[in-house]
C-alpha cells in the first residue's frame, strides 16, 4: 500500500513529505531498522531527533487494515493525541513521535497537489488565468474562461491526466542532454500546438512514454548486467 | 604511481553487483592494482565468483594476478546470486552502513542494481566514484540518473567507453583507457598458454570462441530464431560447425563449463581468459565489455554477437570494435575471410597496450585527497 507521510517538526513548523510503500519503519537510525519483514522490503524513514528511538514504530497492513505499532518499548507514540502502543490508522490521522507530528494520507496522488495548485483557474486583474499548465512544456495558461479548458474542464480542477505525476519525475523541467525530458524537448516541434486554445496535444505515445513496460524491468533483476 | 607512495593506506569498497562476468572482472582488474597500496573489498553477487575463487586457489597462482602476493588484502564479499531482490538489497545496505571504508566505487549502477543505493548514498560520508560503462539511455531517463549522479558522485570514471556514453558530459567525468585484467607484461607465457589450450606443436591458425551466458540468445531486431536455447549452446554449436568447416584450423571453445553441442576435446577452461585470447588469430564471442576490450588490446579481430541486455548496449560496442554477425553461418563465413587475410602467425607478434586501471587508481586517489 502506498502512503503519503507529511512530517512536521513541531519546534519549527517545517514540513516534509514522503511517499512510501508499506511496511514503513520510522526511527533515528537507518541501519537499526529492519530492511526486510516477511520477505517484503521495508521503507525506512529517518527522524533526526534525540527523543526518537533507533527503531521507533512500524506501519503495516494487518488483516486489510493499516496499523501502527510501537517498537521503542514505550518511548512514546500518540495517535490523534492519545498515547498508545498499537493503533489502526485512517486516512488523515495524525501521530506524534518525539518532536515530530506525522499525517497519513492514503491517496498520495491527490495529496501531492497543494491547496494552491488545486484551486481552479486563477484569473488575474486582466481576466487571464495565471495557472501553470502543461506537463512537458509548462506555461502560463492565459485563458479568459474555464469553458473548454482541459485543465480546469469548466471548473472541475485536476482533470489533467499529467497534473499529478509531476512530483514523481525528478529533473522535471530540465531538458538538456541526458535528462529524461531532452528527447521531448528535441522533438517539441512535433507536438501539436493550437494557438487559439493554447493546448499542446499529447499523443498516446507521449503518455505511454512515461510508463513504458520496459521501464518496470529496471532495478528488478539482480542477475542483470 | 610512485609519487603517491606516502599517502596513508586506505580501504576501498567496490560495488560490483550484476550477473555474469563483466562487473566482477572489471572490479578485479581495478582491485588487484589498487591493492598494492590500499585494502580493497569487492561486493559481488556474480554467479561466476565460485569459479574465480577456485582459479585464485590454483597452485601456482596465475602470475601477478593480484599483485605482489597481497592477495589477502583483496576481499571478495560474495552475496549468493540466488537471493531475492529484497534480501540482496538488504545485505548490500547493511554491509555499506556497517563497514568502515574510505571510498565507495560503484560499478555501472549509480542507484544500485536493485535501487538500494539510492536510499543510503546520502548518508555515506565517504567519497563516491561511479565507474561508467555504457548504459541503456532508457534506464538513464527512467530513473533520472543524470541528476542523481551529478548530486551523489564526486567522480565519474569512464573506462574506455568513449564520449558518447550517457553520463560522459557531466562535469565530474574523467576518461581512462579500458580496464584490463592483464597488462601486456603480465600475460601468461606463450608456451604455458599453448599447453593450456592443448594447441598442436606445428603452427596452425587458432580460433577461440568465448562462450558465456545462460540466457536464451536474442539479438536486437532479430529475436532468437535458430540460435539455440541458450547463448552457451549457440557457441557450442558454432564450435562444432566451425571445426567441421575448417579442419585445418585449431578451434577452441573457452568457457567455465563445456557448452552443449561442443565436443569436449575442443573445450578449454581458464580464467582470466585474456591469457588464452593472446593465442588466437580470430576470436568469436559476445560484445560484452571484457571480451571486446581484451581483443582490442591484443589486436585480435573479434567477431561478435551483440546480445540483448537490459542495461548494456552490446550492439553499440559491437559496431565500434568488432565484426558483428547474427548467425552461425555468417560467423563461419567471416572467420574464413579473416583467417585468409591474416598476414603473419599470430603468436609471434609483440604486444603493447595501455591498461587503464593504473590511471584509474591515480584518479581515485586524487578524488579522495580532494574531498
Amino acid at each position: 500500500m502506498r502512503l503519503q507521510l507529511t512530517r512536521t517538526a513541531l519546534a519549527t513548523g517545517q514540513a516534509q513529505t514522503s511517499v512510501l510503500e508499506t511496511p514503513i519503519a520510522l526511527g533515528r537510525e537507518f541501519a537499526l531498522m529492519p530492511g526486510i519483514l516477511e520477505g517484503n522490503r521495508v521503507s525506512r524513514l529517518v527522524l533526526e531527533d534525540a527523543q526518537v528511538a533507533d527503531y521507533h514504530t512500524l506501519i503495516d497492513e494487518q488483516a486489510g487494515e493499516l496499523v501502527i505499532v510501537d517498537q521503542s518499548g514505550g518511548q512514546g507514540l500518540r495517535v490523534n493525541g492519545v498515547s498508545t502502543t498499537t493503533s489502526p490508522l485512517q486516512d488523515g490521522d495524525h501521530f506524534q513521535i518525539g518532536s515530530y507530528d506525522l499525517q497519513v494520507q492514503f491517496n498520495p496522488e491527490a495529496a501531492a497537489v497543494s491547496d494552491e495548485e488545486a484551486s481552479a483557474a486563477a484569473f488575474n486583474s486582466a481576466g487571464e488565468c495565471d495557472r501553470q499548465v502543461g506537463f512537458l512544456f509548462p506555461r502560463r495558461c492565459g485563458r479568459t474562461t474555464t469553458v473548454g479548458c482541459p485543465y480546469c474542464n469548466s471548473g472541475q480542477v485536476n482533470n489533467d491526466p499529467y497534473f499529478y505525476e509531476r512530483s514523481y519525475y525528478s529533473g522535471y523541467g530540465t531538458y538538456h542532454s541526458g535528462y529524461w525530458g531532452s528527447n521531448y524537448y528535441d522533438n517539441r516541434d512535433s507536438y501539436a500546438y493550437n494557438a487559439e486554445t493554447r493546448n499542446i496535444d499529447f499523443t498516446d505515445a507521449d503518455s505511454a512514454s512515461f510508463e513504458r513496460e520496459a521501464d518496470t524491468d529496471f532495478e528488478q533483476d539482480m542477475g542483470a548486467s | 604511481m610512485n609519487g603517491q607512495r606516502d599517502r596513508p593506506r586506505q580501504h576501498w569498497v567496490i560495488y560490483a553487483l550484476g550477473g555474469g562476468w563483466g562487473h566482477l572482472n572489471r572490479a578485479l582488474a581495478l582491485g588487484r592494482i589498487a591493492v598494492r597500496r590500499h585494502a580493497v573489498t569487492i561486493l559481488t553477487n556474480s554467479s561466476c565468483v565460485e569459479y574465480v575463487l577456485e582459479r585464485l586457489d590454483l597452485t601456482p597462482r596465475p602470475p601477478s594476478l593480484l599483485g605482489k602476493g597481497e592477495r589477502g588484502d583483496v576481499c571478495l564479499e560474495a552475496i549468493a546470486p540466488d537471493l531475492s531482490r529484497a534480501e540482496t538489497c538488504d545485505r548490500v545496505q547493511k554491509f555499506l552502513l556497517q563497514t568502515k571504508y574510505d571510498c565507495l566505487i560503484v560499478d555501472t549502477f549509480p542507484r544500485g542494481l536493485g535501487g538500494e543505493l539510492a536510499e543510503i548514498l546520502p548518508q555515506l560520508q565517504v567519497p563516491r566514484i561511479l565507474v561508467h560503462r555504457d548504459l541503456n539511455p532508457q534506464y538513464v531517463q527512467a530513473k533520472g540518473l543524470a541528476e542523481f549522479v551529478e548530486q551523489h558522485f564526486e567522480q565519474i570514471l569512464v573506462p574506455g567507453e568513449g564520449y558518447e556514453v550517457p553520463l560522459a558530459y557531466l562535469p565530474q567525468a574523467q576518461h581512462t583507457a579500458p580496464w584490463l585484467i592483464r597488462s601486456a607484461d603480465e600475460l601468461m607465457p606463450l608456451d604455458q598458454a599453448r599447453s593450456l589450450l592443448r594447441l598442436p606443436t606445428n603452427p596452425t591458425q587458432v580460433v577461440i570462441i568465448c562462450a558465456s551466458g545462460s540466457a536464451p540468445p536474442s539479438l536486437p531486431g532479430k529475436g532468437a530464431g535458430g540460435l539455440g536455447s541458450t547463448e552457451t549452446q549457440l557457441f557450442g554449436t558454432l564450435t562444432y560447425q566451425l571445426h567441421q568447416a575448417l579442419p585445418e584450423v585449431t578451434v577452441r571453445c573457452l568457457s567455465p563449463q563445456c557448452p552443449p553441442q561442443c565436443p569436449p576435446e575442443l573445450w578449454a577452461s581458464h580464467w582470466p581468459g585474456m591469457d588464452c585470447l593472446q593465442m588466437a588469430d580470430v576470436v568469436v564471442g559476445g560484445a560484452g565489455y571484457n571480451t571486446t576490450y581484451e581483443c582490442a588490446a591484443l589486436k585480435v579481430p573479434l567477431i561478435s554477437f551483440a546480445f540483448k541486455r537490459l542495461y548494456d548496449r552490446q550492439a553499440r560496442r559491437a559496431q565500434q570494435h568488432s565484426y558483428e554477425v547474427c548467425s552461425v553461418t555468417e560467423a563461419i563465413a567471416l572467420v574464413k575471410a579473416l583467417l585468409q587475410q591474416a598476414a603473419e602467425p599470430r603468436q609471434q607478434r609483440q604486444l603493447s597496450y595501455t591498461n587503464g586501471v593504473f590511471r584509474a587508481v591515480e584518479l581515485i586517489e586524487s578524488a579522495i585527497a580532494g574531498s
